[in-house]
């Protein structure tokens, strides 16, 4: 039976692939072959890697054309699009700062100069050149986009001011819900296997429909292994501020139509260390991540399926029942590591089946997921939980694009997800009622080619059915329906030497359950919270402006934004306690102007092609008409980084020297609940080792000044506990890439 | 690939423990006193421990007082 199915399948394969491309890549400056060049097949998803001749072979697709990226260190990306040919050679140009990629987190598929949108594109590489512990700290390097955190273990993407409900975070497409508007909730989405991360600022409705109106956050696997090689990812680290660490295992294997990959990761870190010695009580977490996915290249089809689990319990810092409490009642002399109450058990479930179906002028995308998050939170009993909330989460898109008119293409699409919340009945508090959330999206989008010019607009219809299963806080039963109509236009010339993109877009988001119904405790937010059923959507509409100048060695980017929100829905202390815990209020203003920009150079001067420097400065302000109840605006960061390549030494290899530098200035637009946060500067430093091409080590320090410094985004900050003190670390990452050995 | 393989499971079999472990644990009970002095009432462990929390500690006088079984 093995043998058979086996056969079967190789005749099939033999039947779909029958015919190979080959080719060569070549230097432009040289005409030498290009060693270790990336071939990437964009619709068929397929990979392969040159020889140090810089040649490749890579089985056909059945497609009319097809879109390729070629990649190569040292050289600008090549995007082309290849119809008949089975024989190539291809030339790469020389460049040393090439920010073009390919962003997937817009209507389709296509080149960042193409994109009427701004989309801020990341390989997750970039972002770790100092190590981060948790994702909200990686992705804060990206300009405009900031972490809300509490302690190490939690921290929520903030883009552009805006946070929780308002961020809308995709994994490989697939919709992320986590109960994400609690402050103390974090992400549930792990460094593991993941490649790359987009950024889509400002409201996004049009393609992601209700709620992001702050923006949107895609993450993206790393690609399988390159077709007819297996490779498997051993990585470990140590840090001292924690006295933690973290191990991951990751193992890929591509066939000419099968692909597929599994990981595991765990992390554990003890309480972190302060500036002054002490250590951040209860501050310790950890997290176990497993992964795995399969992909499969039809005759005209790319279908993946995915799973994703991470588990993590996390101390929440800065509980005591003294009510004299100052910021030392919160540190101590001895770091644990053992749990302790308060903690938090976030478990999230993501499975997902995306699938593409290629024809000579259409596309199609089915994706249907299920997400399920659980969340419990223990607060002073350790068997009985305070919170204890299920989310299960169905998803599904179905997207068509449409290229039959020469230069013009059309998006159309319908998105949906039926969410359910429910409460576990041995939780002695219940902060929102069992409910279910019924979301229905439909849209069309034109982009039209113009030689260098490229327009996209689009309109968008969404409908939210809200209802809960029992009355709640002395309240009946709730059902709300609302709607909203939104639109967006968008334009980008990209020349050579200057990209300038214009974007209008709208967004709008229903009042969340909690905002709505809550009457309860919120221990981990250290509030009594009360929901307002009056509250109406919000409605965003903003003005993105993105100019590039691009130079042989040098690259400026500059974008300012203005994002208007009618209606926006916040959160106010009224001058009451319950049980000595605050009480706040949902309120809504009618509305709220948001503006500033994010300005980023990459110069890498001529006369040193080792060294690249990056600065960035990003710039949030908010402007209401009545009074000052915007709490949590980021402070102003002024980030740089300074990288050096070396190449010393032979099975020892001295490769990189990393500098960052970020000064954070200081927060005086406050809310009347908030108080401003002082500027402070931080300074890291990292360099690498690579032993025999597969192994490469890291070594660093962060916080290298020992700065006391207290994030004005911190849910820290109301404790007055700084973040963490100097942290020395080290990595180690093993690489392994076999041919397989039928290939 | 075996290797993989029992890596892989290693790890799964692994992170279950680590998770299912928890539930064994014991602790350090107590309940406060109206003045806000606490009263110890040992360690206790599993379904004791989770019924002392639920129904709470009554004294010989009657009084009933609701118990933590934690530290901070």
């Amino acid at each position: 039976m093995k043998k058979l199915f086996f056969t079967f399948f190789i005749s099939l394969n033999a039947l779909i692939f029958s015919q190979k491309i080959e080719g060569r890549v070549l230097s432009e400056a040289t005409s030498k072959g290009v060693s270790e060049a990336v071939f990437y097949i964009i619709e068929s998803d397929q990979r392969t890697i040159s020889d140090s001749l810089g040649k490749f072979t890579l089985v056909k697709p059945k497609l009319e054309s097809y879109s390729v990226k070629i990649s190569a260190k040292g050289y600008q990306n090549k995007f082309i699009t290849i119809t008949n040919q089975k024989e190539f050679i291809f030339y790469l140009t020389p460049q040393h700062v090439d920010l073009q990629e390919i962003t997937i987190s817009g209507s389709s598929t296509q080149i960042q100069n193409q994109n009427p949108f701004h989309i801020e594109t990341r390989k997750l590489s970039e972002l770790t050149n100092i190590y981060a512990i948790n994702m909200g700290e990686i992705i804060s390097k990206i300009p405009g986009v900031y972490q809300a955190s509490l302690g190490n273990g939690i921290a929520k993407p903030v883009v552009r001011g805006q946070q929780g409900m308002r961020v809308v975070s995709l994994l490989n497409g697939l919709r992320i819900e986590g109960q994400q508007w609690g402050g103390d909730h974090g992400m549930g989405i792990s460094e593991l296997g993941l490649g790359s991360v987009e950024v889509i600022k400002g409201p996004s409705s049009l393609l992601y429909g209700a709620d992001a109106l702050g923006g949107v956050i895609y993450f993206s696997d790393a690609p399988y292994a390159a077709t007819g090689t297996r490779e498997i990812q051993v990585y470990g680290l140590g840090q001292t501020n924690t006295s933690g660490g973290s191990g991951r295992f990751i193992f890929r294997q591509s066939n000419d139509r099968f692909r597929w990959m599994f990981g595991a990761g765990y992390s554990n870190h003890a309480d972190f260390e302060l500036p002054n010695k002490k250590f951040a009580q209860n501050s310790r977490f950890d997290e176990l991540v497993l992964k795995t996915s399969l992909g499969f290249t039809g005759k005209k089809s790319v279908h993946n399926i995915r799973y994703n689990y991470v588990h993590s319990t996390v101390g929440i810092p800065g509980h005591t029942h003294d009510t004299t409490a100052t910021a030392e009642t919160f540190f101590s002399d001895q770091q644990g590591r053992k749990y302790m109450l308060p903690a938090q058990f976030f478990s999230n479930h993501y499975i997902s089946s995306d699938n593409k179906w290629f024809m000579s002028k259409n596309e199609y995308h089915i994706l249907t997921g299920w997400t399920y998050n659980q969340l419990i939170e223990y607060d002073e009993k350790v068997t009985i939980p305070s919170l204890s909330m299920n989310l299960m989460n169905s998803i599904y898109t179905i997207k068509w694009i449409n290229k039959s008119v020469k230069n013009i293409k059309f998006t159309s699409g319908i998105q949906g997800m039926v969410q359910l919340n429910d409460n576990e009945p041995n939780a002695s508090d219940t902060l929102i009622p069992n409910s279910l959330t019924i979301d229905n999206g439909l849209y069309t989008s034109i982009q039209y080619s113009m030689k260098l010019w490229n327009f996209q607009a689009g309109v968008r219809y969404d409908i939210r059915n809200l209802n809960t299963f029992h009355p709640f806080g002395g309240s009946d039963l709730l059902t709300r329906n609302y709607d909203g109509f939104n639109a967006s236009f968008g334009s980008v010339y990209g020349g050579k030497k200057v990209t300038f993109r214009t974007a209008i877009s709208t967004g709008y988001r229903a009042p969340h359950l909690t905002e709505l119904v809550s009457n309860g405790f919120h221990h981990g937010a250290l509030r009594y919270e009360i929901g307002d059923r009056n509250l109406i959507p919000e409605y965003a509409s903003q003005l993105d402006v993105t100019t590039e100048i691009t130079r042989e060695h040098v690259v400026v980017v500059v974008n300012p934004f203005i994002n208007q929100i009618r209606n926006y829905i916040y959160i106010q202390p009224v001058d009451s306690l319950i049980e000595n815990i605050p009480v706040f209020k949902y309120r809504q203003l009618s509305s709220v102007l948001f503006y500033g920009g994010d300005v980023a150079v990459h110069y890498h001067p001529h006369f040193a092609h080792n060294l690249h420097i990056e600065s960035s400065v990003s710039l949030i302000y908010v402007k209401t008409n009545s009074d000052s109840s915007i709490s949590l605006i980021p402070q102003p960061r002024f980030q740089n980084s300074l990288r050096y390549s070396f190449n010393l030494g032979r099975k020892i290899t001295l490769k990189e020297l990393f500098v960052q530098y970020t000064f954070m200035g200081a927060q005086n637009q406050v809310a009347f609940i908030e108080t401003p946060s002082s500027s402070y500067h931080l300074l890291d430093a990292s360099f690498s080792i690579e032993i025999k091409k597969n192994i490469q080590l890291n070594i660093g320090c962060k916080n290298i000044l020992n700065t006391k410094f207290i994030d004005h985004l911190s849910r820290l900050k109301n404790i007055g506990m700084p973040g963490p003190g100097r942290n020395f670390y080290l990595s180690f990452n093993y690489n392994l890439t076999q041919n397989l050995k039928n290939k | 690939m075996k290797k993989s393989i029992f890596i892989f499971g290693a790890v799964v079999f692994l992170a279950a423990n680590l998770q299912s472990c928890k539930k064994n644990e014991c602790h350090e009970c107590h309940y406060d006193e109206p003045d806000g002095s606490e009263v110890e009432l040992g360690e206790y462990c599993g379904d004791e421990l989770e019924n002392l929390e639920a129904d709470g500690y009554t004294d010989a006088s009657g009084n009933a007082y609701e118990v933590h079984c934690h530290g901070h």
